[in-house]
Order: structure tokens, then C-alpha cells, then sequence
């Protein structure tokens, strides 16, 4: 993805969820998307489908798999790409499966769109899906309807329909968030074993820190519509260089550590229509400057030539200190 | 039945049981029972937070709202600062809302969008008729000053108000009418990340300022882990396991707890590979049908790791493989035995596992 540009136009003027985003992700690789609600990780996401809802348009950049870029190309084509080369997982495994259709017709509709197998041969295939992502009972499971299964098997069905044409990048958006911390675990452990032996290059979109900390190869944090920091993950918890970064891995609780107080970052995300001027960031930033509301802070390397991060003072924020609690200039609100 | 509180109890719960008939078909015939709560025994001290956690289905929202009589228990028995309310007639009951009150885990749903946050705020003062209308007016503002919110925002109405600044305008109405106990039903688990920091920083210092004290329920365990004194963790209906949250965290003893805490992803790419997770294999159980014997067996690796030793007589269990008699047969009690004070488990065979 390429200095990607999403728009919507809206009454209340234009929302721009996606404001120049690039990255790349190589096969057999994962790439964690991290953000929160509005910070444009999803719709980033579906225009690599080409799936952004109207009135949301790709204003300008590009979407490249393999090369060919998916921008602009029509319809027609577009589809032949979606589902086959790339899949994609949802959040809300319910409202992504059709409820008046059995399951395993689900997975060999998804299979014979793409493929030339008769029914039977599709049907096969949508029982040996089922049972490689761990159901069991495949042949007698294929027979029934979503509501018939449990929230986390709904999601392995819909992990089935996306690996069903072999793809060659697999976007999970949030793909565990609706279900239980147990079943989480058991439907990650599925997504790597599935990464690993199919070579799928894997875009995991989520808010949770620490299944980045656990899946991810690289991370890219966005926060309005942009990056501001696309690093390797070992770069990315040992040193955050962004202040949202840094505010964002300080203000989780955590299982392995003490910690006598949280550190919130202050306010709350900004609406995409009123971007804050100059970075993003600065109404939250505890260590804003004049430069910061005035100039928009550009992605460079950090330190290192790997380590990207967008902040005027990525380089000379005070070691390690925590951003001081209710900092920043107040949010008119 | 005597998890210790640290502290007199303010709340005692024994033997809380809730079922829920099920109808099915044209008359509405009773198909099943689910039983949501069954059997839950805890007290909470003055000035502590209990957290209740547990995964969806388990029964800890159920639990929250019998004690709060928002809902009628089957049987048991609730005791607030030593006086059984299960029994309360109307009026009796309407004094002890002023006691207990609730945050609710989505502020989108719970804040009546036809109100200014003024009204939504003074409801609860005007319900029981505490409400003068100069005074309150001030109150309210203060109150909503007190959460982190501007005495501006009174005459504003919810949807102005973004998730994390209207769960405060939830926490100014549960604080208004001065409670002693404050149910916390998942209070933060729809709010964004940077947000969740903020609302737990002010439960924090209105519990310090007011000797709240707090049933924290949740299914994020670090977060449970960081508000709370106790923990209990509940499966199908029943506490498994209860202890101060240190202890809990350092020795779990019940599988299940022992499972959880392994499945949560640490934020921190140089701990805990992902071999040494602990998996549990299949889903929970259809609550309509509850496992014979210990409700966790059919899931349960303990049991298998203890049928595989071959000193227990083993029987195929609910979920298909090898597990001790006990487990398929025996219900196990909440007991003590000897582990670190006040940590209870409800396990047969029991024993601390390190969790990576």
C-alpha cells in the first residue's frame, strides 16, 4: 500500500479516515495494524478489498499485490482478487456468515467462485476447510446452520471461507475481539499454524497490544487517519519512539507487572472531520510544542533506518518519563 | 464457605442460586432449566473491591443483578451490612437502592439520550425524593466535576459526549446518591485502550474519597488484576477459584484459572512463547446441559494429566477422554486445604501450576 488516501463526504463536511498511509507485507510475514476506534485500521483494510462502503472513495495512492495495482481496476476484476488472493476475516463472526445457510454451503460457494470444481468436489473441499480448522465432526457440522455454532466456531468457519482459495495475504480485522480470552487463544494458535504452512502473508488489524506483542513481525500504529510509527515489534516495545505509542503501552494494564497507578493519555481520539492542525497528536501530547500545532510532522527514520515514526521531537522526548496525568491542552468538547 | 474478606463484610453472599426456565414450542412448555447461578458463596469487605471474572456465559452479570435485587434470586441468601435482603418488601428495598448502585459496561445503552446529562445525573436524587432544586443544581455540578467532566456539560445531552466521557456521566449518577457499594458490571470493556486508563484512574480515587466499596466484574483479567484486592473466578455458574490477586496470580490453582491467565497475551514480544500456552481443547458446554460431576471436566487437562498418571480410576468423561472417576462423578466444594490463607479452590486435584 502506497500513500493510500480514503475520503468520505459527508454533510458535515469530509472525513478523511485514511490520510496518506504506505506499507508492505511479505509473504509468510505479519503485520500488525494497531489503533483505536476511528484511527482508520479498518478502512484501511477494505480498501485493500476494494470494499470501501460509499460515500467513502480512494482519493489517491495505490494498493499493489504481487505488482499489479488493485486501484482503479474494474469491478470485474477486482473480484476475481478478492476471496482468491486475498481473504479477509471480520470482527463480528455472526453477522459476517449468512444465518439461512448452512454452513458448509457457505465454504463451497466461497471455493467454487473461484475455482472450477463441480458441487460435490466444492462440498469436499468445505469439509476438509472444516475440518482443518479444527471442527470437529466436519462432514456431520457442514450440514448445519451458523446459529448452531458456538462464537468461536463461527470464527474458524469464517477462517475457512477466507484460506478456502489458498490467498496470499490474509487480513484479520479484530478477529478475536468478540470472543473469549480461552477461544482467542485456540484461534490464534490456528491463524499461525495456518500462516506457516500456507505462506500467507497475514495483516492483523487490532487495539490489543499484546496479541501485537505475540503475533506480529512488524507493527505500524495509527492514530487519525496516519502512521505514526511503523517499526519491528521488538523496536516497538523496547523502544516507542511516538508519544502515542509510549501513551498507549503505559496505560495498559498488565498480568506480568505492577503497576501502582496507570498513565492515561489525556482527552480522547479526535473526530476525523476536524483533524487537529499541525500533528494529530498534539491536543493529547504531553510534550506539545508551538512547531507541533503549526507543522505536520512527516514519517522518518528514527535511529534506525527500519524504525519509522512521525513526531518533531521523536529523537529528544525526555527518556522513559511518564507523560504527566491530565496533561496536555484540554479538548473543547 | 468463608472466602475472608479483608475487613468486616458489607456484603455476605451464600449459596446464591439463580435458574432460568427455558421455554420451547407453542405453550411455552419449560424445555430446560439454565442454570446461570449456582450455588455462588463470597463476601465483600468495607472498602474493598472484589473482582468477578469469567468468561461470557458465566453467570457474574447474573450474580451483579441479584445482589443488587434487580433481579429475583431461586434461592440463597444476600446480606448487606449483616441484614438478609432477599427477603425486603418493596419499600425496605427502595431505602437500600440508596446503598448500592451499578455502572454498566456500554455507555451508548445505559444513558437515556432524551435527557440532559443534568437530568440523568439528579434522576436517582429525584427518585428518592432528595432533590432541592438550588442545592441540586450545585450538587449535580460538582458531581460532574468530581468525574472529570465541566459544570457546562450539565445542559448536554449523551450523544455530545464521546464513550469514555459518558461512561463518567454513568459513574456521576451511580455516585449521586452517596453508595456505599457500587457494582462495576464491566465498566470498561467498550472503551478504547487509551480511554480504559482513565475511567479505572477515577474509580480509583472516588473509591479512596468516598470508602466505596466495589464488585468489579470483567473479563479482561489485567484489568481485574490491577483494581482489585480479591479475585473470584466463576465457570458455568459457580466459583472455582477465589484469593487475594497476588496470590492468585502467582499460584493459581484451579485449571481453568490456570488456562485463562496462560491465554492472555502478554504485551511484551521477549516473554511467554506461544508453545507453552495452555489450549483448552473444545468450547464451553451448552449451559442448558451442565457437565455431571466437576463442570469443568469435559475441558479440563488436569484431569486427563491425572487419568494418564494411572493412579485414579479413570471413566470416559463428558468430553470424550480419560479422566478420574471423581471428576465425572463428584461435584468438588470450594475448600481452603491448606494453600495460602483465604485462597479457595473448587478442584479435586488441585495443585500450583506456574503459568508462563
Amino acid at each position: 500500500m502506497s500513500d493510500l488516501y480514503v475520503q468520505f463526504k459527508t454533510d458535515l463536511g469530509i472525513v478523511r479516515a485514511v490520510d496518506g498511509v504506505s506499507y508492505t507485507v511479505a509473504p509468510g510475514e505479519t503485520l500488525a495494524v494497531v489503533g483505536e476506534s476511528g484511527s482508520g485500521k479498518t478502512v484501511g483494510a477494505l480498501s485493500v478489498m476494494g470494499l470501501v462502503p460509499p460515500p467513502g472513495r480512494i482519493v489517491s495512492g495505490s494498493v499493489r499485490l504481487g505488482g499489479k495495482d488493485l486501484v482503479g481496476i474494474p469491478e470485474e476484476e477486482l473480484r476475481r482478487v478478492r476471496g482468491k488472493s486475498i481473504g479477509m476475516i471480520f470482527q463480528d463472526p455472526l453477522s459476517a456468515l449468512n444465518p439461512v445457510m448452512r454452513v458448509g454451503r457457505q465454504i463451497s460457494e466461497a471455493v467454487r467462485i473461484h475455482q472450477a470444481v463441480s458441487r460435490r468436489q466444492a462440498k469436499t473441499r468445505a469439509v476438509e476447510l472444516l475440518d482443518l480448522v479444527g471442527i470437529p465432526n466436519a462432514a456431520a457440522r457442514a450440514d448445519q446452520y451458523p446459529h448452531e455454532f458456538s462464537g468461536g466456531m463461527r470464527q474458524r468457519v469464517l477462517i475457512a471461507i477466507a484460506i478456502a482459495n489458498n490467498p496470499s495475504v490474509l487480513i484479520a480485522d479484530e478477529p478475536t475481539t468478540a470472543l473469549d480470552v480461552t477461544i482467542q487463544a485456540q484461534i490464534l494458535d490456528l491463524l499461525k499454524t495456518l500462516q506457516q504452512s500456507y505462506g500467507m502473508a497475514l495483516v492483523l488489524i487490532t487495539h490489543d497490544f499484546g496479541l501485537v506483542a505475540e503475533q506480529a513481525d512488524r507493527v505500524l500504529v495509527m492514530y487519525a487517519g496516519r502512521v505514526v510509527e511503523y517499526a519491528e515489534v521488538d523496536l516497538i516495545y523496547k523502544t516507542p519512539l511516538h508519544p502515542y505509542t509510549l501513551g498507549l503501552i503505559a496505560s495498559v494494564p498488565r498480568l506480568d507487572v505492577d503497576r501502582e497507578r496507570l498513565t492515561p493519555i489525556a482527552g480522547h481520539p479526535p473526530s476525523l472531520i476536524h483533524v487537529p492542525s499541525g500533528c494529530a497528536f498534539h491536543p493529547r501530547c504531553p510534550w506539545v510544542k508551538q512547531l507541533c500545532l503549526e507543522t505536520t510532522p512527516s514519517l522518518n527514520a528514527g535511529a534506525r533506518a527500519s524504525h519509522l515514526v512521525s513526531c518533531h521531537f521523536a529523537g529528544s522526548l525526555p527518556e522513559r518519563s511518564p507523560p504527566r496525568e491530565g496533561g496536555g491542552i484540554r479538548q473543547r468538547g | 464457605m468463608n472466602s475472608k474478606p479483608h475487613g468486616a463484610p458489607l456484603l455476605e453472599v451464600e449459596r446464591l442460586v439463580k435458574h432460568f426456565p427455558v421455554g420451547q414450542g407453542l405453550l411455552n412448555r419449560t424445555a430446560g432449566t439454565v442454570r446461570a447461578v449456582d450455588g455462588v458463596s463470597f463476601a465483600i469487605g468495607r472498602g474493598e473491591t472484589l473482582g468477578l471474572v469469567g468468561e461470557s456465559g458465566c453467570g457474574k452479570s447474573t450474580t451483579a443483578r441479584l445482589v443488587l435485587r434487580l433481579i429475583e434470586p431461586t434461592s440463597g441468601s444476600i446480606r448487606f451490612e449483616g441484614r438478609e435482603i432477599t427477603k425486603l418488601g418493596r419499600k425496605e428495598l427502595r431505602k437500600l437502592r440508596r446503598e448500592m448502585q451499578i455502572v454498566f459496561q456500554d455507555p451508548y445503552d445505559s444513558l437515556n439520550p432524551r435527557m440532559t446529562v443534568r437530568r440523568i445525573v439528579a434522576e436517582p436524587l429525584v427518585a428518592h425524593g432528595v432533590y432541592e432544586r438550588d442545592a441540586g443544581r450545585i450538587f449535580v455540578e460538582e458531581l460532574l466535576q468530581r468525574v472529570g467532566l465541566n459544570a457546562e456539560h450539565a445542559d448536554r445531552y449523551p450523544h455530545q459526549f464521546s464513550g469514555g466521557q459518558r461512561q463518567r456521566i454513568g459513574v456521576a449518577r451511580a455516585l449521586a446518591l452517596r453508595p456505599r457499594l457500587i457494582v462495576c458490571d464491566e465498566p470498561v470493556s467498550t472503551l478504547d485502550v487509551s480511554i480504559q486508563a482513565q475511567i479505572i484512574n477515577l474509580l480509583e480515587d472516588l473509591q479512596e474519597e468516598f470508602d466505596l466499596t466495589y464488585l468489579f466484574i470483567a473479563h479482561d483479567l489485567a484489568v481485574v488484576r490491577h483494581i482489585s484486592d480479591r479475585i473470584a473466578v466463576m465457570y458455568l455458574g459457580a466459583i472455582v477459584e477465589v484469593a487475594d490477586k497476588l496470590e492468585l496470580y502467582k499460584n493459581p490453582l484451579h485449571p481453568y484459572t490456570q488456562a485463562l491467565l496462560s491465554a492472555v497475551p502478554a504485551p511484551d514480544p521477549a516473554r511467554k512463547p506461544q508453545s507453552e500456552r495452555i489450549i483448552l481443547r473444545r468450547d464451553p458446554p451448552n449451559p442448558l446441559e451442565l457437565p455431571k460431576g466437576c463442570r469443568f471436566h469435559p475441558r479440563c487437562f488436569r484431569a486427563e494429566e491425572v487419568a494418564a498418571a494411572g493412579n485414579e480410576e479413570s471413566v470416559v468423561g463428558g468430553g470424550g477422554h480419560l479422566v478420574p472417576r471423581r471428576c465425572a462423578e463428584e461435584e468438588p466444594a470450594l475448600d481452603a486445604r491448606g494453600w495460602g490463607p483465604g485462597h479457595e479452590t473448587a478442584c479435586h486435584f488441585a495443585e500450583v501450576r506456574t503459568v508462563p
